[in-house]
């Protein structure tokens, strides 16, 4: 079985990501999508019937936080805003949608 | 200072007995890297003074006050403001940042060659690639520019550049090290570990990393072991060979591999035919939930916190992340997704069973000797190629190291040891007692003395 992606599902699925693509890498992407997908078709050899689907490699659960734990690595605001440009005015800035 | 080839632990102990101070370590390390690292390009910033035992780390461990760039324009400018647990603890056990280390962008590659900041070249030979994704902490190590260093690997990225480099690389059990603050790859897989030139080394420094973590809820609570302390071992192991891990490999190439087999036969142990799922399976196990993982990790990369937006990610980010978005769309995860996670407890199912009749596997680290710079593009599916016999173990958590064992057309050949879930010791001192009979065959030294003391 052949795979092929057309155009349109190449600009749905960078739309999905965000992302933006000339028309060599979509031309690119497309080639290599095919490709791919031909080649994990080889899963459909193996029976999964009778297992369920991994979740944790080590079988763990119900990992959570100790109740009134302080959370040492907690940042404040002034070290989560620091790595943007608007450093120093406390907030993030985003584009206007409206 | 005459060092070159000095192990970690030595260096330790010299400054333990006032032979040197970290700063003059600092600096020895800094001047080898002036005199070599031009051509090599194994890392993208080094620190100006030393705050510790200088290391090598991977430019994905968030550093405090430090640039982390994951190789990528994204993160170009990105400082991060906290330490990852790797390196908090690497700091608290005396250890500081040498520099950090050129790798495939966003750990998505086998060759450095996707990082944006151009590849890192192989020491035995700089027209072929270091691999990857780890290749500048392997091409660091192997050309003595860091006594040691520390890799992350999700399939491949620790083992596969150690091999092609010369060295020892251990990538640890899933949940054995801490992944927080470590920029995130594929969730569910990604393990950091050392990168050393001795396997002794190796369980010293994962002696350091390994512990449960409360910032990382997939790490276990699974104690640690004295994996220095007991690393002299003569216990007779038997060690399992899979068949399907050598089939389509070059004979001359493979040679170094069985010379290794029969040297364990030589050393007292047994060697067994085991029979596990052909690695093929794994590559696609690993080609579906590592996109969907990836597709939804770097969907935080928005510009708007951190980082440059999304226009500045390139071709091999791009492709995973709609990938990732394809098997994980309506309609199809059942297909792929799914299915991938169900072929993933088959994997997991089908170790837990071979080794009832086996303590380790031995197995390539690779299908061949490192790449010619720019051959990536001559293979459309050039990472899952080269990383194939590193996807199972992967892809199933288990623990497994990579040792040299010879050479292929004047270059490092490796092999591999996989182990039972936790059990890193068996691993460790299996390997050591190997480096002791054979001291790798001078693989690592032989590289090394390409890169005199300066």
């Amino acid at each position: 079985m052949s795979h092929t992606l057309d155009q349109a599902a190449i600009d749905h699925l960078a739309r999905l990501t965000q992302l933006t693509l000339n028309h060599d890498e979509a031309k690119t992407i497309a080639a290599q999508f095919a490709q791919t997908l031909d080649y994990i078709e080889n899963l459909g050899e193996l029976d999964t019937s009778r297992v369920s689907q991994s979740t944790h490699i080590s079988g763990l659960t119900n990992v959570l936080f100790e109740d009134g734990k302080k959370n040492e690595r907690l940042l404040d605001v002034s070290q989560n805003t620091k790595s943007t440009d608007v450093s120093g005015r406390r907030y993030f800035v985003v584009e206007k949608i409206l | 200072m005459n060092l070159v080839g000095t192990p970690l632990l030595a260096l330790l102990s010299g400054v333990k007995n006032k032979q040197y101070t970290h700063a003059e370590l600092h600096t020895y390390f800094a001047d080898r890297i002036r005199a070599y690292d031009k051509n090599l390009n194994s890392y993208l910033s080094t620190q100006k003074e030393a705050s510790g035992f200088p290391l090598a780390i991977k430019d994905n461990f968030c550093t405090k006050g430090m640039v982390t760039t994951a190789s990528s324009y994204v993160l170009e400018d990105f400082v991060p403001p906290y330490d990852a647990t790797v390196i908090s603890r690497l700091k608290q056990a005396e250890f500081g940042v040498l520099g950090k280390t050129n790798m495939d962008a966003w750990a998505h590659g086998s060759s450095t060659e996707t990082s944006d900041f151009g590849p890192t070249k192989n020491p035995s030979d700089p027209t072929r690639v270091a691999g990857g994704s780890s290749g500048g902490s392997a091409a660091a190590v192997a050309a003595y520019l860091a006594p040691a260093a520390i890799g992350s690997e999700t399939a491949g990225s620790i083992r596969q550049p150690s091999a092609w480099c010369g060295v020892v690389g251990l990538k640890p059990t899933y949940g054995r090290v801490s992944r927080y603050g470590v920029v995130a790859m594929g969730s569910s897989w990604d393990c950091p570990g050392p990168i050393t030139t001795t396997v002794a080394d190796a369980a010293y420094l994962l002696g350091v990393l390994a512990g449960q973590d409360p910032y990382d809820a997939t790490s276990s609570p699974t104690q640690p072991e004295d994996y220095l302390g007991k690393i002299e071992s003569s216990r007779k192991l038997t060690i399992g060979i899979c068949e399907s891990y050598f089939e389509g490999l070059d004979a001359a190439f493979v040679k170094p591999i069985y010379g290794a087999i029969e040297e364990f036969k030589r050393m007292g142990h047994t060697v067994v035919p085991v029979s596990v799922l052909s690695p093929k399976y794994a590559i696609s196990v690993y080609t579906i939930l590592q996109r969907a993982e990836v597709s939804s990790n770097l969907a935080r990369y928005d510009g708007i916190r951190f980082g440059r937006d999304r226009t500045h990610f390139k071709a091999e980010a791009k492709r995973r992340m709609m990938l990732g978005a394809y098997t994980l769309s309506h309609g199809y995860y059942d297909q792929y997704y799914k299915k991938a996670e169900k072929v993933r407890m088959l994997l997991i199912e089908d170790f837990e069973r071979a080794f009832q009749a086996c303590d380790v596997i031995v197995a390539p680290t690779t299908p061949c000797v490192a790449t010619k710079i720019g051959d990536m593009d001559k293979y459309p599916f050039f990472g899952e190629l080269m990383d194939q016999m590193n996807e199972p173990a992967a892809a199933a958590g288990i623990p497994a190291i990579n040792i040299p064992v010879g050479t292929h057309d004047g270059m490092p050949v490796g092999m591999q040891i996989m182990g039972r879930r936790f059990d890193e010791l068996g691993l460790l001192q299996l390997a050591h007692a190997f480096e002791k009979e054979t001291e790798f065959f001078n693989v690592t030294k032989t590289v090394m003395n390409s890169y005199k003391e300066v």
